[in-house]
């Protein structure tokens, strides 16, 4: 920072440089301190080194002509519908795709349920070994008596 | 309007604070907005910038920060804290976020796994000049973890004190003073090395 620059911030933001925003009030505490003699503190050095490491030029005048130019845009219309959703809108759309899987499971489930004891009992069967035709007449004969294989 | 409130517009920009201009922010007054740009895009950037280390991301959250400020103002609670501090947050929570999804990214193939750090500006080191502390220092910054870079950055370039800093943060100010005494002393002692290094090679070609 030089004089000039240092006497434009002054003009922007006023004399009192202590009411500043931060990285503009660090730069001119850099400037002034150059003068002081006077040595700061180890970790106010320190300080002082990181803001200058990271000192580059900045246009506020294009970010602020972004910002603008994206708050005047129209707002964003889901499908067309003249809804504009909010933030909420992810989480709810991810909580109704789980409730449809979830009733999805339950309505597959009570359809299939049915028969679910024969299936476990012919598997049983078959486990122990008894022939696949043997099996298929014992199933038949279960659901014609209503009884158990 | 009420008789404050024009007593308020009335006067020069550069008086009104930063809670005073989101109120008017939150009144949806652009210039008002603009005006909160001109005091803390370059805080920032330069923030946003030394966080992440790529200048376009780093524009993208700034302007993210500035979009999120136009639309949430009127949540903004004087009594919860300073503006800057609330700023600072959308910031520091926007940055976390875009992290997390270069991380992801580079998980699934997308992006190369390197740490990205160039420099803001291409010619930043050559504008910076011969001073090598502050290129070690640089180099430094990157290498720390994420959270004392994050402390670090939020002490020196937005000024904020260690409440504030744990207010950005979500955290405890102890915690936040351990970060900070950590993220010195790592930088401190980097510093100690290359000087230490320096004074050796001084006396060897004596």
């Amino acid at each position: 920072m030089n004089r000039g620059e240092f006497e434009g911030l002054k003009a922007r933001f006023g004399d009192d440089v202590a009411s500043w925003p931060a990285p503009f009030r660090r730069e001119a505490m850099l400037f002034l301190a150059a003068d002081r003699s006077a040595p700061a503190s180890q970790d106010e050095r320190l300080e002082h080194l990181i803001f200058e490491a990271t000192i580059a030029p900045t246009d506020e005048c294009a970010l602020a002509r972004s910002v603008m130019a994206k708050i005047a845009q129209p707002k964003h219309r889901t499908l067309g519908l003249p809804i504009a959703l909010g933030p909420w809108s992810m989480p709810a759309t991810a909580a109704c795709m789980a409730f449809v899987l979830t009733v999805s499971g339950i309505c597959g489930y009570l359809a299939g349920g049915a028969d679910r004891e024969n299936s476990d009992e012919a598997l049983l069967a078959f486990a122990v070994g008894v022939p696949p035709s043997e099996l298929a007449e014992g199933i038949a004969g279960t659901r014609n008596e209503g009884g158990r294989l | 309007m009420s008789q404050a409130r024009a007593q308020d517009i009335a006067r020069p920009p550069e008086r009104l604070d930063d809670e005073a201009l989101l109120a008017q922010v939150a009144e949806g007054e652009q210039l008002a907005l603009r005006r909160l740009i001109d005091r803390h895009g370059r805080g920032l950037r330069l923030f946003a910038g030394r966080y992440l280390g790529g200048s376009d991301e780093a524009e993208d959250v700034v302007q993210d920060v500035f979009i999120s400020v136009w639309k949430n103002a009127k949540r903004f609670d004087r009594s919860k804290g300073r503006a800057t501090t609330w700023i600072y947050r959308i910031a520091a929570n926007r940055c976390i976020d875009v992290r997390r999804w270069r991380k992801f990214r580079t998980f699934i193939g997308f992006e190369e796994a390197h740490e990205r750090f160039p420099s803001l500006d291409p010619d930043a080191d050559a504008w910076m000049g011969a001073r090598q502390e502050l290129a070690i220092v640089r180099a430094g910054l990157d290498k720390l973890p994420e959270r004392q870079r994050m402390a670090l950055l939020l002490r020196a370039i937005a000024d904020l004190d260690v409440p504030a800093i744990a207010d950005v943060m979500g955290a405890s100010a102890g915690s936040i003073e351990q970060l900070l005494v950590r993220a010195r002393r790592t930088l401190r002692a980097q510093l100690f090395e290359t000087e230490a290094s320096e004074t050796q090679d001084e006396r060897k070609t004596r």
